[in-house]
């Protein structure tokens, strides 16, 4: 994974299903890589927001 | 075309029409108008039949009718029903065992006197914004069958614009409830997040997760909502409250921007009766619907993991392809999310503080096209499928009540491309306000700013 281009490529994503115990055919891997761009799109709006040490999860949320 | 929820009430009360009469002519009417529409998927037939003999014999034996006393309503195709396989759209859940009892939403709807009759289409397992279902078909929009219903509760919407039925019952993860109710010309209420039971209801993000109901007026829909937050058996009809001076403003900045030009005409009519200018921007809105969209991910993607393991191919693609990439997102971006909801939730309670009603659009303008689905966004095009939720999708995040209502049909210049289209806005509470949300609806719609009838339909 390059820092150019941070989002992994087929292989990656293959060890990646691997890992979560899924078996991807080729047919999937396109359109699976091209839903984990939006993702990662999402990922780094959301990591690059500073949040403060004390903020914690809202994991059993109330609104 | 089905009458609405009070005047169908009221006629069992009055005893001018019997329960079993109503109910087979709503039958009739589903069996007959829902093609071209597709916005059912089963018709309860024998169910609400007997239900109806039921109700029937109850009132004759001088038993009290209940608020919603032989109204027949829908529910998107994730309730539970007893007996019946609860699908959530997917042909994946197609070998499940049938439920063992009702939602315990439908229970409440039942108990006011209410008569399950359909199940409604949606989006496989409620992933979309548009309804088009590769196993169920896509549901049209009943003002223009070229047109999107949006999703993810789009036969919800479809069926009460198209007067086959007079209310229905939906999920809002996202918008789901939100975006549908806005193209098809209805009102739809997101609940605060928690205030109505998901028992029996198919989940999707569990996390964001809401259920509520569409009508065609917001006095129906104050009715359902009675019946729908209470466990409590109720006698009579929920009293309007009073919405005293409210402290409105609209969102601007994120929600503001590539608006239809009578969507902000609508909007800024509501303003000028409301007597306000104020316009306030919530924070970090483009980040707060990224977190939405991470969470949902994970969520979606985690829950359905085991059988995507072992039955991927029983999914539509589209729905695989996302459900398979958020069962990969890392948790690190996930946990950020979520403590990002924390800083989000502490900001829009900022804002209710000052304010007691935001107001925002649903969706940016009319229904898209089926066949050339795009809308346009800073002056580029760009997918609806992703986008519809553009403007509900932030909100959801904060978990805050939010009543989607209709602009009036004047709203519209003859001169657009879709006049007679129908375009929806948002009217945000802070937690727990639904009943301030729906007095003002009723306000505001007897006012004529805000409602419009059903669709010519079929």
């Amino acid at each position: 994974m390059s820092v150019s281009d941070p989002f992994p490529p087929h292989e990656a994503v293959q060890a990646l299903a691997r890992q979560a115990g899924l078996e991807l055919t080729a047919e999937n891997t396109p359109g699976i890589i091209e839903n984990m761009r939006i993702l990662q799109h999402y990922s780094d709006l959301i990591n690059t927001f500073p949040l403060s040490d004390h903020c914690p999860p809202a994991f059993g949320y109330q609104p | 075309m089905t009458a609405g929820v009070q005047a169908l009430a009221e006629r069992v009360r009055s005893r001018t029409v019997r329960v079993s009469d109503s109910i087979r002519a709503t039958l009739d009417t589903i069996t007959r108008h829902d093609k071209g529409l597709n916005a059912v998927t089963r018709v309860l037939s024998t169910r609400a039949l007997q239900s109806a003999a039921a109700q029937d014999a109850f009132l004759e034996a001088g038993g009290t009718p209940g608020p919603l006393a032989g109204v027949p309503f829908g529910v998107k195709d994730l309730f539970d029903l007893e007996g019946i396989t609860t699908t959530a759209g997917s042909a994946a859940l197609a070998n499940t065992p049938p439920a063992t009892q009702d939602a315990l939403a439908i229970t409440r709807l039942i108990r006011a006197g209410a008569i399950p009759v359909a199940t409604l289409n949606m989006d496989e397992f409620a992933y979309g914004f548009v309804t088009e279902n590769a196993h169920y078909g896509r549901t049209a929009n009943p003002h223009d069958t070229a047109r999107l219903a949006g999703g993810s509760s789009g036969g919800s919407a479809a069926s009460v614009a198209a007067g086959l039925l007079p209310f229905s019952l939906g999920s809002d993860t996202n918008g789901s409830i939100r975006v549908p109710a806005s193209l098809c010309g209805v009102w739809g209420l997101r609940p605060t997040y928690g205030r109505l039971p998901l028992d029996g209801v198919y989940p999707f993000a569990a996390s964001l997760d809401t259920i509520g109901p569409f009508a065609r007026s917001a006095a129906d829909l104050h009715l359902v909502f009675a019946a729908l937050a209470t466990d409590t058996p109720q006698t009579a009809p929920p009293t309007e409250s009073h919405t005293g001076t409210l402290r409105v403003a609209r969102l601007g900045g994120w929600f503001a921007k590539n608006l239809d030009p009578d969507l902000e005409q609508g909007i800024t009519r509501l303003m000028e009766h409301c007597g306000t200018r104020q316009v306030i921007n919530l924070p970090e809105v483009e980040r707060a619907r990224a977190a939405a969209f991470l969470i949902t991910a994970a969520e979606g993607g985690n829950l359905h993991l085991p059988r995507l393991r072992n039955n991927a191919q029983a999914y539509d693609p589209a729905t695989r392809d996302r459900l398979l990439a958020g069962a990969l997102l890392p948790a690190g971006p996930v946990i950020q999310a979520h403590r990002f909801r924390s800083w989000f939730r502490e900001a829009i309670h900022g804002i209710f503080r000052d304010y007691d009603i935001l107001i925002a659009p649903a969706t940016p303008g009319p229904a898209p096209l089926h066949a050339n689905p795009i809308l346009t966004l800073d002056g580029r095009p760009v997918p609806a499928r992703a986008n519809l939720g553009l403007f509900t999708q932030p909100i959801s995040l904060a978990g805050v009540p939010v009543l989607s209502a209709p602009l009036p049909c004047q709203s519209r210049h003859t001169n657009t491309p879709t006049p007679d289209m129908p375009l929806g806005i948002q009217l945000i509470a802070a937690p727990g306000q639904e009943e301030r949300l729906l007095s003002l609806g009723i306000k505001l719609e007897k006012a004529g700013l805000l409602g419009r009838p059903a669709a010519q339909w079929p």
